[in-house]
Protein backbone atom coordinates (compact mmCIF):
# COMPACT_ATOMS: atom_id res chain seq x y z
CA UNK A 1 0.00 0.00 0.00
CA UNK A 2 2.57 2.26 1.05
CA UNK A 3 4.75 1.49 -1.95
CA UNK A 4 1.94 2.42 -4.00
CA UNK A 5 1.20 5.76 -2.54
CA UNK A 6 5.06 6.16 -3.33
CA UNK A 7 4.82 5.83 -7.14
CA UNK A 8 1.77 7.19 -7.54
CA UNK A 9 3.97 10.41 -5.65
CA UNK A 10 6.71 9.95 -7.95
CA UNK A 11 4.18 9.45 -11.43
CA UNK A 12 2.29 12.50 -10.04
CA UNK A 13 5.54 14.84 -9.62
CA UNK A 14 8.25 13.73 -12.02
CA UNK A 15 11.70 14.57 -10.00
CA UNK A 16 13.31 17.48 -11.87
CA UNK A 17 17.01 17.79 -12.64
CA UNK A 18 17.77 21.43 -12.16
CA UNK A 19 18.61 22.51 -15.63
CA UNK A 20 20.71 25.28 -15.53
CA UNK A 21 22.11 27.33 -18.62
CA UNK A 22 24.85 29.03 -18.83
CA UNK A 23 24.42 32.04 -21.10
CA UNK A 24 27.02 34.30 -22.40
CA UNK A 25 27.55 37.72 -22.93
CA UNK A 26 30.12 39.74 -25.17
CA UNK A 27 30.38 42.15 -28.43
CA UNK A 28 31.63 38.66 -29.90
CA UNK A 29 28.64 36.58 -28.98
CA UNK A 30 25.06 36.06 -29.94
CA UNK A 31 24.03 38.32 -27.15
CA UNK A 32 25.66 41.86 -26.76
CA UNK A 33 23.02 42.75 -23.93
CA UNK A 34 22.95 42.12 -20.56
CA UNK A 35 19.07 43.15 -20.59
CA UNK A 36 18.58 40.68 -23.76
CA UNK A 37 20.30 37.41 -21.52
CA UNK A 38 18.16 38.75 -18.32
CA UNK A 39 15.10 38.39 -20.52
CA UNK A 40 15.58 35.57 -22.30
CA UNK A 41 16.91 33.52 -18.85
CA UNK A 42 14.89 30.79 -17.17
CA UNK A 43 15.15 31.21 -13.46
CA UNK A 44 18.26 29.83 -12.09
CA UNK A 45 20.41 30.04 -15.10
CA UNK A 46 23.69 31.95 -14.71
CA UNK A 47 24.77 34.72 -17.19
CA UNK A 48 28.60 35.17 -17.96
CA UNK A 49 29.34 38.80 -18.94
CA UNK A 50 32.83 38.79 -21.00
CA UNK A 51 35.11 41.62 -20.64
CA UNK A 52 33.43 44.86 -22.43
CA UNK A 53 32.05 48.23 -21.55
CA UNK A 54 28.24 48.05 -21.54
CA UNK A 55 25.91 50.94 -21.17
CA UNK A 56 22.14 49.65 -20.97
CA UNK A 57 20.40 52.04 -18.59
CA UNK A 58 18.62 50.60 -15.60
CA UNK A 59 19.26 46.45 -16.04
CA UNK A 60 16.08 45.32 -14.19
CA UNK A 61 16.45 41.42 -12.47
CA UNK A 62 13.18 39.86 -11.89
CA UNK A 63 14.15 36.08 -12.01
CA UNK A 64 16.56 34.06 -9.55
CA UNK A 65 19.80 34.66 -11.77
CA UNK A 66 23.58 34.50 -11.39
CA UNK A 67 25.22 37.63 -12.91
CA UNK A 68 28.89 36.91 -12.76
CA UNK A 69 31.15 39.08 -14.47
CA UNK A 70 33.97 37.64 -16.28
CA UNK A 71 37.58 40.14 -16.02
CA UNK A 72 35.75 43.13 -14.35
CA UNK A 73 33.30 43.70 -17.44
CA UNK A 74 32.37 47.87 -17.02
CA UNK A 75 28.98 48.96 -16.84
CA UNK A 76 28.39 52.42 -17.30
CA UNK A 77 24.93 54.06 -16.00
CA UNK A 78 25.54 57.31 -18.12
CA UNK A 79 25.16 59.61 -15.17
CA UNK A 80 21.32 59.36 -15.74
CA UNK A 81 20.51 55.46 -14.39
CA UNK A 82 20.22 53.38 -12.05
CA UNK A 83 22.49 50.66 -13.01
CA UNK A 84 21.16 46.92 -11.28
CA UNK A 85 18.01 46.87 -9.77
CA UNK A 86 16.90 43.50 -8.27
CA UNK A 87 13.30 42.84 -7.55
CA UNK A 88 13.64 38.66 -7.18
CA UNK A 89 14.84 36.42 -5.14
CA UNK A 90 18.20 34.54 -4.70
CA UNK A 91 19.38 36.55 -7.27
CA UNK A 92 23.60 36.61 -6.95
CA UNK A 93 25.89 39.93 -8.30
CA UNK A 94 29.41 39.30 -8.70
CA UNK A 95 32.97 40.16 -10.17
CA UNK A 96 30.99 44.04 -12.05
CA UNK A 97 32.88 46.61 -12.36
CA UNK A 98 29.95 49.24 -11.90
CA UNK A 99 30.34 53.03 -12.46
CA UNK A 100 28.68 56.73 -13.61
CA UNK A 101 25.24 56.09 -11.49
CA UNK A 102 22.86 59.37 -12.04
CA UNK A 103 21.80 61.65 -9.17
CA UNK A 104 18.47 62.13 -8.35
CA UNK A 105 17.21 64.75 -5.82
CA UNK A 106 14.07 62.83 -5.20
CA UNK A 107 14.81 58.74 -5.80
CA UNK A 108 17.90 57.58 -4.30
CA UNK A 109 19.75 56.31 -7.58
CA UNK A 110 22.07 53.57 -6.72
CA UNK A 111 24.74 50.94 -8.14
CA UNK A 112 22.66 48.25 -6.76
CA UNK A 113 19.59 47.74 -5.42
CA UNK A 114 17.89 45.15 -3.72
CA UNK A 115 14.12 45.87 -3.09
CA UNK A 116 11.94 43.67 -0.97
CA UNK A 117 13.81 40.41 -2.21
CA UNK A 118 16.06 37.42 0.17
CA UNK A 119 18.97 35.29 -0.15
CA UNK A 120 20.81 37.60 -2.59
CA UNK A 121 24.24 37.52 -3.20
CA UNK A 122 26.48 40.67 -3.63
CA UNK A 123 30.25 40.09 -3.96
CA UNK A 124 33.13 40.94 -5.57
CA UNK A 125 32.57 44.27 -7.15
CA UNK A 126 33.99 47.47 -8.21
CA UNK A 127 31.42 50.53 -7.60
CA UNK A 128 33.09 53.69 -9.00
CA UNK A 129 30.81 57.05 -8.40
CA UNK A 130 27.59 55.09 -8.09
CA UNK A 131 25.63 58.01 -5.86
CA UNK A 132 24.55 55.10 -3.57
CA UNK A 133 27.08 51.78 -3.91
CA UNK A 134 24.46 48.86 -2.60
CA UNK A 135 20.86 49.93 -1.57
CA UNK A 136 19.19 47.09 0.55
CA UNK A 137 15.33 48.06 1.07
CA UNK A 138 13.18 45.36 2.73
CA UNK A 139 15.23 42.37 2.03
CA UNK A 140 16.39 39.49 4.18
CA UNK A 141 19.01 36.97 4.47
CA UNK A 142 21.11 38.69 2.12
CA UNK A 143 25.12 38.55 1.82
CA UNK A 144 27.16 41.83 0.53
CA UNK A 145 30.96 40.55 0.78
CA UNK A 146 34.48 41.62 -0.56
CA UNK A 147 32.80 44.81 -2.43
CA UNK A 148 35.31 47.49 -3.54
CA UNK A 149 33.01 50.89 -3.47
CA UNK A 150 34.93 54.19 -3.85
CA UNK A 151 32.91 57.60 -4.48
CA UNK A 152 33.83 61.10 -5.64
CA UNK A 153 32.10 63.01 -2.86
CA UNK A 154 33.66 66.25 -2.26
CA UNK A 155 30.53 67.59 -0.69
CA UNK A 156 27.34 66.63 1.27
CA UNK A 157 25.40 67.48 -1.92
CA UNK A 158 26.48 64.90 -4.29
CA UNK A 159 27.07 61.95 -2.04
CA UNK A 160 24.81 59.45 -0.66
CA UNK A 161 25.96 55.92 1.51
CA UNK A 162 28.39 53.32 0.09
CA UNK A 163 26.26 50.66 1.72
CA UNK A 164 22.64 51.34 2.47
CA UNK A 165 20.18 49.18 4.48
CA UNK A 166 16.84 50.19 5.04
CA UNK A 167 14.19 47.93 7.00
CA UNK A 168 16.08 44.88 6.35
CA UNK A 169 17.26 41.52 8.62
CA UNK A 170 19.43 39.20 8.74
CA UNK A 171 21.71 40.76 6.13
CA UNK A 172 25.58 39.73 6.93
CA UNK A 173 28.54 43.11 5.55
CA UNK A 174 31.42 41.23 5.31
CA UNK A 175 34.97 42.21 4.29
CA UNK A 176 33.95 45.76 1.60
CA UNK A 177 36.10 48.26 1.17
CA UNK A 178 33.92 51.85 1.59
CA UNK A 179 35.19 55.09 1.01
CA UNK A 180 35.00 58.72 0.25
CA UNK A 181 30.85 58.86 0.68
CA UNK A 182 28.37 60.56 3.22
CA UNK A 183 28.30 57.30 5.35
CA UNK A 184 30.42 54.23 4.33
CA UNK A 185 27.76 51.84 5.98
CA UNK A 186 24.08 53.21 7.24
CA UNK A 187 21.40 51.19 8.62
CA UNK A 188 17.78 52.24 9.60
CA UNK A 189 15.63 49.86 10.85
CA UNK A 190 17.50 46.82 10.22
CA UNK A 191 17.49 44.22 12.87
CA UNK A 192 19.72 41.04 13.71
CA UNK A 193 22.51 41.96 11.01
CA UNK A 194 26.69 41.71 11.25
CA UNK A 195 28.93 44.20 9.68
CA UNK A 196 32.14 42.41 10.05
CA UNK A 197 35.91 43.04 8.73
CA UNK A 198 34.99 46.27 6.62
CA UNK A 199 36.96 49.09 5.54
CA UNK A 200 35.44 52.25 5.99
CA UNK A 201 37.13 55.67 5.50
CA UNK A 202 37.00 59.19 4.37
CA UNK A 203 33.48 59.28 4.62
CA UNK A 204 32.22 62.82 5.14
CA UNK A 205 29.96 61.99 8.40
CA UNK A 206 30.08 58.61 9.85
CA UNK A 207 32.13 55.23 9.12
CA UNK A 208 29.21 53.33 10.03
CA UNK A 209 25.68 54.40 11.07
CA UNK A 210 23.21 52.23 13.04
CA UNK A 211 19.29 54.16 13.09
CA UNK A 212 16.62 52.56 15.38
CA UNK A 213 18.28 48.89 14.49
CA UNK A 214 18.63 46.65 17.12
CA UNK A 215 20.17 43.26 18.08
CA UNK A 216 22.99 43.82 15.51
CA UNK A 217 26.96 43.41 15.76
CA UNK A 218 29.93 44.62 14.11
CA UNK A 219 33.65 43.08 14.42
CA UNK A 220 37.46 43.48 13.29
CA UNK A 221 36.44 46.55 11.01
CA UNK A 222 38.70 49.46 10.81
CA UNK A 223 37.26 53.34 10.30
CA UNK A 224 39.98 56.01 9.53
CA UNK A 225 39.41 59.87 9.11
CA UNK A 226 36.05 59.95 8.47
CA UNK A 227 33.78 63.01 9.74
CA UNK A 228 33.23 60.66 12.87
CA UNK A 229 34.00 56.99 13.24
CA UNK A 230 30.72 54.93 14.11
CA UNK A 231 27.40 56.59 15.26
CA UNK A 232 25.12 54.10 16.82
CA UNK A 233 21.85 56.26 17.92
CA UNK A 234 18.45 54.85 19.10
CA UNK A 235 19.55 51.43 19.14
CA UNK A 236 19.68 48.98 21.55
CA UNK A 237 21.79 45.62 22.35
CA UNK A 238 24.58 46.14 19.44
CA UNK A 239 27.94 44.13 20.19
CA UNK A 240 30.65 46.12 18.97
CA UNK A 241 34.38 44.10 18.89
CA UNK A 242 37.66 43.90 18.11
CA UNK A 243 37.29 47.36 15.53
CA UNK A 244 39.64 49.65 14.84
CA UNK A 245 38.84 54.05 15.70
CA UNK A 246 41.14 55.64 14.04
CA UNK A 247 42.09 59.36 13.08
CA UNK A 248 38.47 60.45 13.34
CA UNK A 249 39.72 64.42 13.92
CA UNK A 250 37.77 67.60 14.12
CA UNK A 251 36.23 70.00 16.10
CA UNK A 252 32.59 67.51 16.49
CA UNK A 253 34.15 64.34 15.58
CA UNK A 254 34.40 61.05 17.32
CA UNK A 255 35.51 57.95 17.24
CA UNK A 256 32.46 56.20 18.34
CA UNK A 257 29.29 58.08 19.16
CA UNK A 258 26.56 57.19 21.17
CA UNK A 259 22.82 58.49 21.37
CA UNK A 260 20.29 56.81 22.96
CA UNK A 261 21.59 53.17 22.93
CA UNK A 262 20.95 51.16 25.89
CA UNK A 263 22.25 47.03 26.31
CA UNK A 264 25.20 46.95 24.33
CA UNK A 265 28.56 45.81 24.35
CA UNK A 266 32.33 47.50 23.90
CA UNK A 267 35.10 45.04 24.18
CA UNK A 268 38.84 44.62 22.48
CA UNK A 269 38.19 47.98 20.32
CA UNK A 270 41.57 50.59 20.12
CA UNK A 271 40.33 54.19 19.82
CA UNK A 272 44.03 55.75 18.49
CA UNK A 273 43.99 59.70 17.66
CA UNK A 274 40.67 60.92 17.61
CA UNK A 275 39.36 64.22 18.89
CA UNK A 276 37.14 62.05 21.25
CA UNK A 277 36.69 58.33 21.83
CA UNK A 278 33.66 57.75 22.98
CA UNK A 279 30.89 60.10 23.59
CA UNK A 280 28.12 59.13 25.08
CA UNK A 281 25.01 60.75 25.69
CA UNK A 282 21.84 58.87 26.83
CA UNK A 283 24.12 55.84 26.72
CA UNK A 284 22.59 52.98 29.60
CA UNK A 285 24.03 49.66 30.83
CA UNK A 286 26.82 49.04 28.56
CA UNK A 287 29.91 47.51 28.82
CA UNK A 288 33.19 48.97 27.94
CA UNK A 289 36.10 46.37 28.94
CA UNK A 290 39.38 45.63 27.28
CA UNK A 291 39.73 48.70 25.01
CA UNK A 292 42.72 50.57 24.61
CA UNK A 293 42.47 54.11 24.28
CA UNK A 294 45.51 56.27 23.09
CA UNK A 295 46.68 59.60 22.31
CA UNK A 296 42.93 60.89 21.97
CA UNK A 297 41.89 64.21 22.91
CA UNK A 298 39.66 62.97 25.27
CA UNK A 299 39.22 59.16 25.80
CA UNK A 300 35.58 59.24 27.34
CA UNK A 301 33.21 62.01 27.06
CA UNK A 302 30.24 60.45 29.18
CA UNK A 303 27.27 63.45 29.94
CA UNK A 304 25.36 63.29 32.52
CA UNK A 305 22.22 61.52 31.01
CA UNK A 306 24.28 57.86 30.63
CA UNK A 307 23.41 55.30 33.77
CA UNK A 308 24.70 52.36 35.09
CA UNK A 309 27.84 51.95 32.04
CA UNK A 310 30.66 50.01 33.12
CA UNK A 311 33.99 50.68 32.70
CA UNK A 312 36.57 48.31 33.26
CA UNK A 313 39.93 46.70 32.49
CA UNK A 314 40.78 49.10 29.74
CA UNK A 315 44.23 50.80 28.90
CA UNK A 316 44.11 54.71 28.89
CA UNK A 317 47.51 55.65 27.26
CA UNK A 318 48.79 59.04 26.56
CA UNK A 319 45.09 60.98 26.60
CA UNK A 320 45.12 64.80 27.04
CA UNK A 321 42.17 64.31 29.13
CA UNK A 322 40.56 60.51 30.44
CA UNK A 323 37.21 61.36 31.56
CA UNK A 324 35.12 64.55 31.07
CA UNK A 325 31.29 64.92 31.96
CA UNK A 326 29.17 67.56 32.37
CA UNK A 327 27.89 66.60 35.91
CA UNK A 328 28.80 66.36 39.63
CA UNK A 329 27.21 62.45 39.90
CA UNK A 330 28.40 59.91 38.44
CA UNK A 331 26.31 57.08 37.63
CA UNK A 332 28.99 54.69 36.13
CA UNK A 333 31.41 52.71 37.15
CA UNK A 334 34.84 52.78 36.58
CA UNK A 335 36.70 49.84 38.20
CA UNK A 336 40.17 48.44 37.25
CA UNK A 337 41.51 50.25 34.56
CA UNK A 338 45.00 50.98 33.41
CA UNK A 339 45.32 55.02 33.62
CA UNK A 340 49.35 55.96 32.20
CA UNK A 341 48.52 59.44 34.42
CA UNK A 342 48.48 57.50 37.60
CA UNK A 343 50.97 58.71 39.84
CA UNK A 344 49.58 56.30 43.08
CA UNK A 345 51.72 53.45 44.54
CA UNK A 346 51.30 49.86 45.24
CA UNK A 347 53.09 49.28 48.61
CA UNK A 348 51.63 46.09 48.76
CA UNK A 349 52.53 45.12 45.49
CA UNK A 350 49.48 43.42 44.41
CA UNK A 351 49.37 45.42 40.93
CA UNK A 352 46.58 47.67 42.36
CA UNK A 353 47.47 50.99 43.27
CA UNK A 354 46.44 51.79 47.00
CA UNK A 355 45.18 55.34 46.24
CA UNK A 356 41.91 55.95 43.56
CA UNK A 357 42.10 57.15 40.16
CA UNK A 358 40.22 60.59 39.19
CA UNK A 359 40.37 60.49 35.82
CA UNK A 360 38.31 63.82 35.86
CA UNK A 361 40.83 66.73 35.90
CA UNK A 362 39.45 69.82 37.22
CA UNK A 363 40.83 72.23 33.90
CA UNK A 364 38.91 69.21 31.32
CA UNK A 365 35.61 70.01 33.39
CA UNK A 366 36.27 73.80 33.14
CA UNK A 367 36.77 73.44 29.24
CA UNK A 368 33.37 71.30 29.19
CA UNK A 369 31.94 74.69 30.17
CA UNK A 370 34.46 77.08 28.37
CA UNK A 371 36.01 75.59 25.42
CA UNK A 372 37.68 78.38 24.54
CA UNK A 373 39.86 77.53 27.66
CA UNK A 374 41.81 74.62 26.06
CA UNK A 375 44.32 77.49 25.30
CA UNK A 376 45.53 77.49 28.97
CA UNK A 377 46.22 73.29 28.64
CA UNK A 378 50.19 73.45 29.07
CA UNK A 379 50.12 76.81 31.86
CA UNK A 380 51.62 75.71 35.09
CA UNK A 381 48.82 77.49 36.44
CA UNK A 382 46.24 74.47 35.40
CA UNK A 383 48.18 72.36 36.86
CA UNK A 384 48.45 73.73 39.97
CA UNK A 385 44.22 74.10 39.97
CA UNK A 386 44.52 70.07 38.68
CA UNK A 387 46.52 69.87 42.16
CA UNK A 388 43.92 71.48 44.46
CA UNK A 389 41.17 70.26 43.15
CA UNK A 390 43.15 66.68 43.27
CA UNK A 391 43.90 67.21 47.23
CA UNK A 392 40.56 69.21 47.62
CA UNK A 393 37.54 68.07 45.53
CA UNK A 394 34.94 70.92 45.40
CA UNK A 395 33.76 70.92 41.58
CA UNK A 396 34.59 67.20 39.37
CA UNK A 397 32.23 64.13 40.57
CA UNK A 398 33.84 62.60 43.76
CA UNK A 399 32.46 59.18 43.09
CA UNK A 400 34.12 59.18 39.83
CA UNK A 401 37.39 57.12 39.99
CA UNK A 402 38.78 53.80 39.93
CA UNK A 403 39.76 52.28 43.20
CA UNK A 404 41.45 49.78 41.43
CA UNK A 405 43.98 51.62 38.98
CA UNK A 406 46.45 49.08 38.08
CA UNK A 407 49.76 49.36 37.63
CA UNK A 408 50.85 47.76 34.81
CA UNK A 409 49.01 48.03 31.37
CA UNK A 410 46.58 44.92 30.22
CA UNK A 411 48.55 43.26 27.45
CA UNK A 412 45.79 43.56 24.21
CA UNK A 413 45.71 40.68 21.83
CA UNK B 1 32.32 111.73 18.21
CA UNK B 2 29.69 111.16 20.20
CA UNK B 3 27.52 110.10 17.03
CA UNK B 4 30.35 107.87 15.85
CA UNK B 5 30.25 105.97 19.66
CA UNK B 6 26.11 106.21 19.41
CA UNK B 7 26.37 104.48 15.69
CA UNK B 8 29.09 101.48 17.27
CA UNK B 9 26.63 101.39 20.45
CA UNK B 10 24.14 100.82 17.76
CA UNK B 11 25.52 98.49 15.68
CA UNK B 12 26.92 96.06 18.19
CA UNK B 13 22.95 96.23 19.55
CA UNK B 14 21.80 94.93 16.48
CA UNK B 15 24.41 93.22 15.53
CA UNK B 16 24.12 91.26 18.49
CA UNK B 17 20.30 90.50 18.58
CA UNK B 18 19.22 90.69 15.15
CA UNK B 19 16.54 88.20 15.23
CA UNK B 20 17.17 86.73 11.62
CA UNK B 21 17.69 83.45 9.52
CA UNK B 22 20.98 81.95 9.30
CA UNK B 23 22.15 79.73 7.08
CA UNK B 24 22.30 76.09 7.31
CA UNK B 25 26.49 74.83 6.96
CA UNK B 26 25.20 71.52 5.21
CA UNK B 27 28.08 68.88 6.64
CA UNK B 28 29.18 71.24 9.36
CA UNK B 29 26.67 71.71 12.19
CA UNK B 30 25.55 69.62 14.27
CA UNK B 31 21.80 69.08 14.94
CA UNK B 32 21.26 70.34 18.63
CA UNK B 33 18.40 67.89 19.38
CA UNK B 34 20.34 64.56 18.32
CA UNK B 35 23.76 65.38 17.41
CA UNK B 36 24.16 64.24 13.97
CA UNK B 37 26.29 65.87 11.72
CA UNK B 38 23.51 68.04 9.13
CA UNK B 39 23.94 66.24 5.52
CA UNK B 40 20.59 66.05 3.84
CA UNK B 41 19.88 69.46 1.97
CA UNK B 42 16.12 69.23 1.53
CA UNK B 43 15.79 68.69 5.02
CA UNK B 44 17.54 71.04 7.03
CA UNK B 45 15.19 72.77 10.07
CA UNK B 46 16.15 76.24 12.15
CA UNK B 47 14.52 77.87 15.22
CA UNK B 48 15.65 81.72 16.17
CA UNK B 49 15.32 83.11 19.90
CA UNK B 50 13.79 86.74 20.16
CA UNK B 51 17.26 87.20 21.37
CA UNK B 52 18.90 86.19 18.23
CA UNK B 53 20.46 82.54 19.30
CA UNK B 54 19.96 79.71 16.33
CA UNK B 55 19.28 76.46 16.80
CA UNK B 56 19.89 74.06 14.03
CA UNK B 57 18.73 70.65 13.51
CA UNK B 58 18.60 68.05 10.73
CA UNK B 59 15.03 67.28 10.45
CA UNK B 60 11.31 68.30 10.78
CA UNK B 61 11.28 65.51 13.93
CA UNK B 62 14.09 66.88 15.72
CA UNK B 63 12.38 70.31 15.09
CA UNK B 64 9.14 69.51 16.76
CA UNK B 65 10.69 67.91 19.59
CA UNK B 66 12.69 70.52 20.48
CA UNK B 67 10.06 72.56 20.45
CA UNK B 68 7.79 70.14 22.98
CA UNK B 69 10.62 70.04 25.45
CA UNK B 70 11.30 73.92 25.50
CA UNK B 71 7.64 74.48 25.96
CA UNK B 72 8.37 76.34 29.27
CA UNK B 73 8.05 79.65 27.73
CA UNK B 74 11.53 80.52 28.75
CA UNK B 75 12.80 81.47 25.67
CA UNK B 76 10.70 83.16 22.77
CA UNK B 77 10.89 81.20 19.82
CA UNK B 78 11.10 84.30 16.74
CA UNK B 79 11.76 82.09 14.02
CA UNK B 80 10.62 78.50 13.66
CA UNK B 81 12.20 77.45 9.89
CA UNK B 82 12.04 74.31 7.66
CA UNK B 83 13.24 73.39 3.76
CA UNK B 84 10.82 72.83 1.37
CA UNK B 85 11.77 69.61 0.15
CA UNK B 86 11.69 70.65 -3.43
CA UNK B 87 14.05 73.71 -2.85
CA UNK B 88 16.72 72.58 -0.88
CA UNK B 89 19.13 74.95 1.29
CA UNK B 90 16.36 77.76 1.53
CA UNK B 91 14.45 78.26 4.63
CA UNK B 92 10.39 78.71 5.29
CA UNK B 93 8.36 79.61 7.87
CA UNK B 94 7.47 76.05 9.27
CA UNK B 95 3.84 77.35 11.20
CA UNK B 96 3.10 78.30 7.34
CA UNK B 97 4.02 74.88 5.65
CA UNK B 98 2.78 71.45 4.87
CA UNK B 99 3.91 68.21 5.66
CA UNK B 100 3.89 65.04 3.67
CA UNK B 101 3.80 61.55 5.66
CA UNK B 102 4.56 59.14 3.17
CA UNK B 103 6.21 55.67 3.09
CA UNK B 104 8.47 56.42 0.15
CA UNK B 105 10.10 59.78 1.32
CA UNK B 106 11.87 58.57 4.39
CA UNK B 107 13.21 61.39 6.24
CA UNK B 108 16.58 61.34 8.49
CA UNK B 109 14.83 60.78 11.61
CA UNK B 110 12.72 57.85 10.74
CA UNK B 111 9.12 59.14 10.58
CA UNK B 112 8.72 60.47 7.16
CA UNK B 113 8.32 63.77 7.16
CA UNK B 114 8.77 66.14 4.29
CA UNK B 115 7.96 69.76 4.32
CA UNK B 116 6.91 71.89 1.38
CA UNK B 117 6.00 75.55 1.48
CA UNK B 118 2.93 75.53 -0.96
CA UNK B 119 -0.47 73.26 0.12
CA UNK B 120 -0.33 72.88 -4.08
CA UNK B 121 3.39 71.10 -4.23
CA UNK B 122 2.74 68.53 -1.16
CA UNK B 123 -0.54 67.60 -2.93
CA UNK B 124 1.19 67.38 -6.13
CA UNK B 125 4.17 65.27 -4.49
CA UNK B 126 1.18 63.31 -2.63
CA UNK B 127 0.13 62.38 -5.89
CA UNK B 128 3.23 60.52 -6.91
CA UNK B 129 4.28 59.44 -3.62
CA UNK B 130 1.24 59.00 -1.53
CA UNK B 131 0.71 59.45 1.92
CA UNK B 132 -1.26 62.51 3.85
CA UNK B 133 -0.42 66.02 3.82
CA UNK B 134 -0.44 68.10 7.90
CA UNK B 135 -0.18 71.62 8.37
CA UNK B 136 1.97 73.11 11.24
CA UNK B 137 -0.93 72.45 13.87
CA UNK B 138 -2.28 68.92 12.66
CA UNK B 139 1.30 67.81 12.59
CA UNK B 140 2.22 69.04 16.06
CA UNK B 141 -1.16 67.15 16.97
CA UNK B 142 -0.39 63.97 15.62
CA UNK B 143 3.35 63.77 16.27
CA UNK B 144 3.22 61.56 19.42
CA UNK B 145 0.86 59.34 17.24
CA UNK B 146 3.65 59.40 14.25
CA UNK B 147 6.10 58.54 16.80
CA UNK B 148 5.09 55.81 18.73
CA UNK B 149 3.22 54.17 15.46
CA UNK B 150 4.53 53.07 12.17
CA UNK B 151 3.74 54.23 8.68
CA UNK B 152 0.81 52.67 6.97
CA UNK B 153 0.07 54.08 4.07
Amino acid sequence: MITAACLFLFASFPVQLPASDTLNVGKAERLTRISDAVNIALPGDVIRVLPGFYQEGNIIIDKKLHLEGIGFPVIDGNRKDEIFTVVADSVRISGFHIQNCGMSFVKDLAGIRVDQSAHCIIENNRLINTFFGIYLKNARDCMIRGNYIEGLAKDEFSSGNAIHIWYSKNITVEGNTCLQHRDGIYLEFVEHSSINRNTSERNLRYGLHFMFSNHDDYRGNVFRNNGAGVAVMFSKNIIMEDNLFERNWGSNSYGLLLKDITDGEIVRNRFHRNTIGIYGDGANRLRMAHNEFSQNGWALKILGSCYDNQVTANNFLDNTFDVITNTTVNNNRYHGNFWSDYTGYDLDRDGVGDVPYKPVKLFSFVTSRVPQAIILLRSPFVDLLNFAEKVMPSLTPQTLEDVAPLMKMIPMP
Amino acid sequence: MKTLILFALLLLVVSSCSVSPQPIQYGHDNCVQCAMTIMDHRYGTEVVTSTGKVYKFDSVECLVEFLEEREDGKEQFSLVLVTPFNQPQTLVDARKSHYLRSKDLPSPMGMYLTAFKEESTAMSFREEFGGRVYCWEKLNENFDVFRLKGIEN
